[in-house]
């Protein structure tokens, strides 16, 4: 059975949202100044994790688009098979920081659920969670990228 | 080409010296020591005594290396380098409360602590040892020193004499919960910002006004946007030097040892060094023109004390009373 | 040891993975060997992104993105056509005007190329100019982007120093002035010698709508200067007055800006945003090895052993980017680089401001130079033409930049004379 949304437009829309929450707050921080006898001290920090994971669910989407930039010296010297197979090569590696990152943001996780932030006492570790979500993420496009590739070289041959 | 040419030998013999000098005999350990303030600072010279005191003492069994200007991150990340293992040293202070330490709010709670002679009985009395036992067993961060910090004085453009004066005026302030209430309380429109932002703040009347003792002031060239410094001294309090307690635990006793008395040593250093220190940043602001103004601290504090009372739970209220009660 | 950490850089780099994940996986093989912890790898990352200037980029990203949507880019061509096109080389002109005005929207160089590049090389070609041309022209102005405000490099250059964003955005206007008026300069030179054709002069009433036209744009510029200049916006709340202001324009004014086209627009800025935000915390972790390891002071001290005299010391810091420039992107030699050669320049009395003007326009010159040269892989997919005709018909534009980037080395007033004017 196929499921009604897929992990693409679910990743899609919770970047959107926080992209416009994240804008909300800064709009609420400047109309609080000049127009209400108080500013929220809350703004900020919302502000600032909202953008952390909206960083964080865009890494992995940002993967299968290729928006990373990299030098194109040797990639652009090679035929159509080895340039897959570089591709390959490529991924691994990214797949392999991942697999680290992954593996100690656990423990980083823990640590900081000891602290909370300074104005809306959150819970650190929701936040840095957005570390494992990062990781975890791109590693499963990172993966999905190689099976993709490893497919067409097989077709191709 | 020549200059080029000259930069390209010495990168490359700077890698040669970097290559052939790890090969000399290693300190068994390396503590890395970080806080946030520059060269200038005492916190600064007082971390090269420390340093100085424990390589001598240990006869180079232990290395420091001391990184100033948040240079292995801003100070919460630095809290989460020494759990993590990756800094041993840290110089921190009301910052610690966000990490489930309530109890060290007390290095910088408003009317809390009247003068130096009352913050030595605290901090280094009982009451002191036990934030700092607070500190050990709930975060695993081993205070093994403290440092007196200045008052923190209001400046402003306007003067301010009694809270009434203050009529909702911007004030900047750090971003703790217990200031933003106290602020509020007292009339002030407090907001939050980035140390580093303030100067620039100031300038364009983003806000009116902040508050720091004299040594951040002077630092961040504050005498050039603000005019008066009312004396609020609504804060006075002190920092802890904290080392993770893994990483002390992993010493062997007798260089545990030589940690603490150097730590202790630094400690005195500092004292001496922040009583002068004090005194010429006052001498030096007033050479640059801003005006101290003498407050109704009266009033001040019996509307903070109020705020604060309002903001703490029960083991902080009754933490206030007994420091307070300290004659 | 540390000598591994760069070693494995430049071979992943070389290899052909992203910048960010170069700088990721070297930190990590240096990791693996020495005795720092491995948990480190997500702490920097989260230490390098969790920072509240930084929140200006996706709101200047996304700005910039609505303002395509909205059919500025061709507004913009339109109008530079309409006074400049009846000059000799007009269109490379009216190129490199274009790229001043949507300097003033966009943050980056690349955003630059690929929206002006996509009309104005067809055009230029069409109107029977050389191709290798109209690409050089295009990728060398595109670079006028990140030096007129807003400046994503900026931005990341005050995040890393404490500068104040404001500031800087003002020290880069007078600087992207000049280089856009030395490339103008070029331009015409070369169109005279030539023989480039020129357009009839259009009509003052065709003149004035094409101004009207364009004058939403040129005001988004005046609302983030004035907003943070005159104290009313932090730059991060501009960016976000930016997106409203563009939006507003987009929706309402020329209405080409659909509703239901703004959250692809959204999620398309947030993944440019994420893969930059990526390399920042790479490049944080990166810097922060560099720092335990105290290689910045070893290579300020190097510096200035060769010698103190200022000039000598901006000269050599020059050289050293454009080197690096020539094989990396300019926010992530930025990254690793602006903390340690910004405590070289002041030691020997160089105005923090001003050294984070020479470095941005050092490093964007690198931008349209081989072997990596983004601003000239855009351009050259665009026109369909090899790398070195570009970088060949570029040389003239390249001298005039070098030339500017020498003034701004060398005459501070350049970058300081505006920020003296509005700060103090
Ligand atoms: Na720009
Ligand atoms: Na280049």
């Amino acid at each position: 059975m196929k499921s009604k949304f897929s992990l693409e437009q679910v990743l899609g829309m919770a970047v959107v949202g926080t992209f416009v929450l994240m804008m909300l707050s800064v709009c609420i921080q400047v109309f609080s100044r000049y127009a209400l006898p108080w500013s929220p001290s809350w703004t900020e920090e919302l502000a600032r994790f909202c953008f952390i994971y909206m960083v964080s669910l865009g890494a992995g989407l940002a993967i299968r688009d290729k928006s990373y930039v990299r030098v194109g010296v040797i990639f652009d010297r090679l035929g159509p098979k080895s340039r897959i197979r570089l591709e390959i090569l490529i991924l691994s590696c990214i797949g392999l920081l991942m697999s680290f990152m992954m593996y100690y943001s656990i423990p980083l996780i823990h640590i900081v659920t000891l602290q909370q932030s300074a104005s809306m006492k959150l819970n650190m570790g929701l936040v840095y969670l957005s570390m494992l979500a990062m990781s975890s993420l791109t590693l499963w496009y990172v993966i999905r990228e190689i099976f993709i590739n490893s497919k067409t070289l097989k077709i191709n041959s | 080409m020549q200059p080029f040419y000259r930069l390209f030998i010495f990168l490359l013999s700077a890698y040669i010296v970097c290559s052939c000098s790890s090969d000399e005999e290693k300190p068994e350990y390396t503590l890395r020591f970080g806080h946030i303030v520059n060269e200038d600072n005492t916190w600064h010279k007082a971390a090269i005594k420390f340093k100085e005191e424990v390589e001598k003492k240990s006869f180079g069994r232990i290395e420091v290396k001391i990184y100033p200007n948040e240079q292995l991150g801003k100070e919460m990340d630095m809290i989460t380098g020494i759990l993590s293992g990756s800094v041993d040293l840290l110089i921190t202070a009301e910052s610690l409360e966000n990490w489930s330490l309530p109890l060290a709010i007390f290095c910088a709670t408003p009317y809390a602590i009247r003068d130096s002679e009352h913050l030595r009985k605290v901090a280094g009395g009982p009451i002191g040892k036990e934030i700092e036992k607070h500190i050990e067993d709930v975060a695993g961060l081993k205070p093994i020193a403290w440092f007196e910090r200045g008052a923190r004085n209001l400046t402003t453009n306007v003067p301010i004499t009694h809270p009434n004066d203050l009529n909702n005026l911007i004030i900047r302030v750090p971003n703790v919960s217990l200031f933003v209430s106290t602020w509020s309380a007292l009339g002030a429109k407090p907001t939050p910002m980035a140390f580093s932002e303030i100067f620039t703040a100031l300038q364009q009347s983003t806000i009116h006004g902040q508050e720091n003792p004299f040594s951040h002031i002077r630092n961040a060239g504050l005498y050039e946007v603000q005019k008066y410094v009312n004396l609020t001294e609504h804060v006075k309090g002190w920092a802890y030097v904290v080392m993770g307690k893994k990483q002390f635990d992993k010493l062997p006793k007798e260089l545990q040892e030589v940690v603490l008395e150097a730590a202790e040593m630094m400690q005195e250093y500092e004292h001496g060094l922040f009583l002068e220190q004090e005194e010429l940043d006052r001498e030096y602001l007033q050479a640059k023109g801003m005006q101290f103004v003498e407050v109704d601290k009266e009033a001040f504090q019996s509307i903070a004390s109020k705020a604060v009372e309002r903001n703490f739970n029960t083991q902080q209220k009754e933490m206030y009373k007994r420091i307070q009660a300290i004659k | 040891m540390i000598l591994l950490l760069f070693i494995v850089f430049i071979l992943l780099l070389l290899i052909g993975i992203p910048i960010a994940f170069a700088l990721g996986l070297s930190s990590f093989v240096y990791l693996i060997f020495s005795d720092l912890p491995l948990i480190v790898i997500p702490q920097k990352m989260y230490a390098g992104i969790d920072v509240f200037v930084l929140l200006a980029i996706p709101g200047f990203i996304l700005a910039g993105n609505l303002m395509n949507a909205s059919g500025i880019t061709g507004r913009i061509i339109n109008f530079c056509n309409a006074i400049l096109g009846h000059v000799r080389g007009g269109l490379g002109l009216a190129n490199v005007g274009a790229s001043m005005l949507f300097g003033g929207i966009s943050g980056t160089a690349i955003a630059d190329t690929a929206s002006i590049g996509a009309v104005m090389i067809p055009a230029m070609e069409k109107e029977g100019y050389d191709k290798e041309f109209s690409c050089a022209v295009t990728a060398s102005s595109s670079t006028l982007g990140p030096i007129i405000p807003p400046s994503l490099p900026m931005i990341i250059a005050a995040t890393l120093t404490g500068l104040s964003v404001g500031k800087l955005f003002v020290a880069g206007i007078i600087p992207g002035i000049l280089l856009g008026v030395g490339l103008m300069g070029i331009t015409y030179v070369i169109s005279v010698k030539r023989n480039y054709p020129k357009k009839k002069r259009v009509s003052t009433i065709q003149m004035a709508k094409s101004f009207y036209q364009a004058f939403w744009a040129i005001m988004m510029t005046v609302l983030i200067l004035f907003g943070i200049i005159g104290g009313v916006f932090t730059p991060t709340e501009a960016s976000i007055a930016a997106v409203v202001y563009a939006m507003v324009i987009g929706l309402f004014v020329y209405r080409e800006l659909k509703l239901s086209m703004i959250p692809r627009i959204i999620l398309e800025s947030a993944k440019t945003t994420a893969s930059l935000m990526v390399l920042v915390g790479f490049a944080n972790l990166f810097a922060w090895i560099m720092t335990v390891e105290e290689i910045p002071q070893m290579i300020a001290n190097g510096l200035l052993g060769i010698t103190e005299n200022k000039f000598m010391i901006l000269f050599l810091i020059n050289l050293l980017l454009l080197f690096v420039g020539a094989f990396m992107e300019t926010i992530a030699a930025l990254l690793i680089l602006f903390p340690v050669l910004l405590g070289v320049a002041m030691h020997v009395g160089v105005d923090p401001i001003q050294f984070a003007i020479i470095m941005v326009v050092n490093l964007v010159i690198g931008l349209t130079t081989p072997p990596v040269g983004i601003c000239l892989f855009v351009a050259s997919s665009i026109g369909k033409i090899s790398l070195e005709k570009i970088s060949r018909a570029g040389l003239p534009f390249l001298l005039i930049s070098l030339l500017v980037l020498f003034l701004v080395t060398y005459v501070p007033e350049i970058s300081l004379y505006l920020p003296g004017l509005f700060y103090d």
